[in-house]
């Protein structure tokens, strides 16, 4: 058959292939990524968040309670199988791997080092492709919800499904900024791209984060090539970065955005009915999850792979120091995601979960308009600045000032917001109170009031 | 044929498979997650016609907006358990068969003898400069004004999307 | 293809390590089912009621705002990517555009379709 030959040929051909070794490399760094990074994190969660609360976390198992989590994944591969009564069945299995398989897919648009992507990160829809990828977790989650015939359930599954979308939209737009941001900068001397055409492909926001003119010097070119802290996008557009990493919070359904999982009113959300390999499938999801929040902020804000030695290392197309240059950048890359997970951590032990009616009113009323806002003023400011014959960096400039003046502004919005909400929410209670102390004080007998007030 | 057309194959067999399903099955639920796996393999041949960024928005709107969409509606009205049919059916269904079936033949004849059917159509034709990707293409289409453009169009699809915002409210008022 | 087929074969594999993973649970876990084990989570009571399984408006009217603004979205990386080239024009183009929304926004706003509880 003409068919099956050609494409054996062809897959012959691709297997035999050097792209198909970095295929196989990538596909196994991702992998053990995905699968030792939930398990990591969650001990490094139970760890962090003990210190946190003058605890000790786990201790037992293994030297110091390193091995608690793998202890805990062995119990959960070995956990029995319950599927609870009058589940829609097929739905009830399904769902699982509908919540893992974007979640590993995404990572098919992620650079971990300059060798170690697949062809994929130079993807002309990256970003897009990501938020694709986590717009169908929703589906899961609902599907989760339905499926399990538990109101908790159902009612997490929904709850969920409404926050994920409502945050997915303030995290697209969060990232126009840094793409408006490539679109100024491509085609200047040194960067990228030409013609000032833009991109959204990951591969490439890095190299626009590390442009670095070779000066000869070999210990300068060593350090800075390829690592230039100022021109990271954090330090133009830190405003986004927090607005990207909130939406990603509330994304993933992590404190303080935990209310679909409000375990002491929903027990679980919608993962209340699942256990065993299951429960852990949609627990890898939210690690995972996690790690991809963090592995963009870290690639579109703070220039992805890049450190000291990376792009010098393999620039000099020697295998070995080629080699030594991939793991430094596959150990920075990994630093900067973990260091981010951490946030998400720190953020679980300190905040407190939001109020349901501050929820979907954060999302639509403040950090929609916010970075509509900023893409309207980054796209002002260039014309403005180019007009007035200003060379880019002045435009940087500028943007960065002012975008770092409104992230202490929406600091300042957030809190006055929260007191603003808060009270409303309380008034009711307040307003009892005083009620209440306008009637004259009851005499305590052992703090039980000694007689029943006469009703008004 | 190349892998290509391999792919392709395996693609449209299960979006085949899932429209029927989507048609077929009982459980109305079960229809609409049938729905998103059609939606999802739309996408893949937009990818196989090198249309990634139509195949991207493909999954962002319609696997994952509009399904969540559909799911909502049927959480609002009232699914009793799994063993009923709601997805319900009547005698006519061999009407729909053999009405689809001639449907699906004259499109397939049109397909075929069209003067702009693809196979006519020369493969040169879709091929972009160098460093000018679809998105960057479709940019250029949407918004630029200096070549051939759809930017009226633009702008009246945001009024498109204005009368269904106020649409989903007028239907969503709970007063 | 030569970008897309390696996500292609990576959507596979992710795939089939979720089907993998549930099959293999499925045969290595004990079973031993009991009408308790297999009652709906209720924190260790009888069930009352089953789950009412009629939700809100409110849930639909923020998916069909969400399609809205989604659609919305996706149309400004085009426009970003060539937000230098397009210069004032456009500037202009993306500001009718959001003006044009910005009234269905206020109108959601007013009607108070963003306030829960």
């Amino acid at each position: 058959m003409l068919l099956a030959d050609d494409a054996v040929t062809q897959l012959i051909h691709g297997i035999i292939s050097w792209q198909f070794l970095q295929f196989v490399v990538t596909f196994l760094v991702i992998f053990v990524f995905v699968l030792t990074g939930a398990v990591i994190l969650v001990l490094a969660e139970r760890k962090i968040m003990a210190w946190m609360q003058d605890r000790l976390g786990p201790i037992y198992t293994g030297p110091w309670g390193l091995l608690q989590t793998v202890a805990d994944m062995i119990k959960l591969l070995l956990k029995e199988d319950i599927r609870v009564a009058d589940s829609d069945k097929l739905l009830f299995l399904l769902s699982p791997s509908v919540f893992i398989a974007p979640v590993i897919a995404a990572f098919a648009v992620l650079p971990f080092s300059p060798y170690i992507s697949l062809p994929g990160t130079g993807l002309a829809t990256g970003i897009v492709y990501y938020v694709a990828m986590s717009s169908i977790d929703v589906v899961a989650v609902v599907m989760a919800g339905y499926s399990s015939n538990n109101k908790y359930s159902l009612i997490g599954g929904l709850r969920a499904a409404a926050q994920m979308i409502s945050y997915e939209l303030p995290l697209v737009l969060a990232l126009v900024g840094v793409v408006m941001l490539t679109s100024v900068l491509a085609g200047a001397p040194g960067y990228p791209g030409h013609d000032s055409i833009g991109t959204i492909s990951l591969r490439q926001i890095i190299d626009f984060q590390g442009v670095w003119h070779k000066t000869g010097n070999p210990v300068l070119d060593f350090i800075f090539e390829g690592n230039t802290p100022w021109e990271w996008f954090i330090l133009i557009q830190p405003l986004m970065l927090v607005i990207y990493y909130i939406c990603g919070l509330a994304e993933t359904n992590r404190a303080p955005f935990d209310l679909p999982e409000a375990e002491s009113e929903l027990v679980a959300g919608y993962v209340t009915e699942y256990s065993g390999v299951r429960w852990a499938m949609f627990y890898l999801g939210e690690y995972g999850n996690m790690t991809i929040v963090s592995a963009i902020a870290t690639i579109l804000f703070l220039g992805g792979w890049s450190g000291p030695g990376v792009a010098y290392l393999t620039g000099l197309n020697v295998p070995v120091w080629g080699l030594v240059g991939n793991l430094l950048a596959l150990v920075y890359f990994i630093v900067k995601v973990y260091l981010l997970c951490a946030v998400f951590i720190w953020v679980r032990a300190t905040l407190p979960r939001l109020r349901s009616d501050q929820l979907m009113r954060f999302a639509w009323l403040i950090l929609i308009p916010i970075t509509l806002g900023n893409i309207l003023l980054t796209g002002a400011l260039f014309l403005l600045i180019s007009g007035l014959g200003l060379p880019t960096w002045v435009f940087l400039t500028v943007t960065g000032v002012i975008n770092w003046a409104a992230l202490f502004g929406f600091i300042w919005v957030v809190g006055r917001a929260t007191v603003a909400t808060t009270r409303r929410a309380q008034a009711p209670a307040i307003r009892a109170r005083l009620r209440a102390s306008t009637t004259p004080a009851l005499p305590l007998r052992d703090g039980i009031p000694a007689r029943v007030p006469e009703l008004p | 044929m190349d892998l290509a057309t391999l792919i392709f194959w395996i693609i449209a067999v299960i979006l085949v498979g899932s429209a029927l399903m989507v048609v077929g099955l009982r459980n109305i639920v079960h229809s609409a997650v049938a729905l998103i796996l059609l939606f999802a393999m739309a996408a893949g041949i937009y990818v196989l016609l090198d249309a990634e960024f139509i195949a991207i928005v493909q999954i962002l709107i319609y696997a994952g907006a509009v399904t969540i969409l559909i799911l909502f509606a049927l959480m609002l009205t009232r699914i009793t358990g799994q063993q009923s049919r709601t997805n319900p059916t009547n005698k006519q269904w061999w009407i729909a068969l053999v009405i689809c079936t001639l449907l699906g033949v004259s499109i397939i004849y049109a397909a075929t003898t069209s003067p702009h059917a693809v196979a006519t159509v020369g493969s040169d034709s879709g091929q972009l400069p160098a460093g000018i990707n679809n998105v960057v293409r479709i940019g250029q289409l949407l918004y630029s004004p200096t070549q051939y453009s759809f930017v009226l169009p633009f702008e009246i699809a945001s009024l498109v999307l204005l009368v269904a915002i106020i649409g989903a409210i007028v239907i969503g008022r709970e007063d | 293809m030569a970008t897309t087929l390696p996500i292609f074969i990576m959507v596979a594999l992710a795939i089939l390590f979720g089907v993998l993973v549930m099959v293999i649970t499925t045969i290595i876990g004990p079973k031993k089912p009991t009408p308790e084990k297999l009652a709906p989570y209720e924190c260790g009571m009888q069930e009352i009621a089953a789950p009412k399984r009629r939700f809100p408006v409110k849930y639909l009217l923020t998916g069909m705002l969400f399609i809205v603004f989604d659609i919305e979205i996706v149309s400004f990386y085009p426009l970003a990517i060539l937000m230098r080239q397009l210069k004032v024009f456009g500037l202009i183009e993306l500001l009718v555009f959001l003006l044009i929304l910005m009234v269905g926004y206020i109108y959601v706003w007013r009607k108070g379709a963003f306030t829960w509880e």
